[in-house]
């Protein structure tokens, strides 16, 4: 049931992995649109 | 598909994919999350979906970073691909910056990374432009910071490596080193969020 499912399910784990995404999310947001709109207000 | 569609639900199946797909041989999991794909599974259609989405979007990134070798933040170019090529972060990076427009500011809170090499200056740059760098070193570093992860819980639950992939997911325990690595990471971002 739980390779059917794909993902490891012991809570703590999720919870660790969902805050990794939300950290890599806010990186890759924050330079995707520092790179798009205002690398020049960076510097 | 533009780089501002990503969620934080889409990482999250990709840090999930990585994970799964580094441990034991890699690549094995991706064989079969593709072959229950081919079978329309539903969780393996979807999972396929965000690991897609996740890759476009660091395409669309890498678009940007080439898109700055013909702007007038062409110098820009020499750190953004320092930062991406090196494995180390940022503020124990060496750069090589020659004539470099965004050094010549000053007056203001900065990190200073210094350049060297001839023609090269010391290079100044503001704490936010600090930050910048330290995200894009983290977004390109991401496989890497996953792998590790998933490596170290691993040393503890299979040291043997004798689990079959259906073992291993199942017993894909936290353990203590994952735990000393997550907090961490966690200490290492908490510590950068203010600087937005």
């Amino acid at each position: 049931m739980v390779i059917k499912a794909g993902l490891p399910q012991e809570p703590k784990r999720q919870e660790e992995i969902k805050y990794l995404a939300k950290a890599f999310h806010m990186a890759y947001m924050h330079v995707y649109r520092s790179a798009a709109w205002s690398l020049q207000s960076l510097v | 598909m533009q780089g501002e569609d990503i969620s934080v639900d889409d990482f999250e199946h990709y840090i999930n994919f990585r994970i799964l797909d580094s441990i034991a041989y890699p690549g094995t999991y991706k064989k079969f999350m593709l072959a229950r794909k081919d079978q329309d599974a539903e969780w393996a259609v979807n999972m396929s979906k965000r690991v897609q989405t996740v890759q476009n979007a660091m395409h669309a990134l890498e678009l940007k970073g080439q898109e700055l070798r013909t702007s007038p933040l062409a110098a820009l170019h020499i750190v953004w691909v320092h930062v991406t090529e090196s494995t180390l972060p940022p503020s124990d990076l060496q750069l090589t910056i020659a004539n470099c427009a965004i050094s010549r500011k000053s007056g203001v809170p900065c990190v200073i990374i210094k350049g060297k090499g001839r023609g090269a200056q010391p290079f100044t740059v503001n704490s936010r432009f600090a930050c910048f760098l330290y995200d894009l070193w983290i977004v390109h570093k991401m496989d890497i910071l996953i792998k590790t992860f998933a490596r170290r819980s691993m040393e503890e639950t299979d040291p043997e490596s004798q689990l079959a992939m259906v073992d291993i997911v199942a017993t894909f325990q936290v353990s203590t080193a994952a735990v000393w690595h997550a907090l961490l990471l966690y200490r290492f971002f908490r510590s950068r969020e203010h600087g937005y």
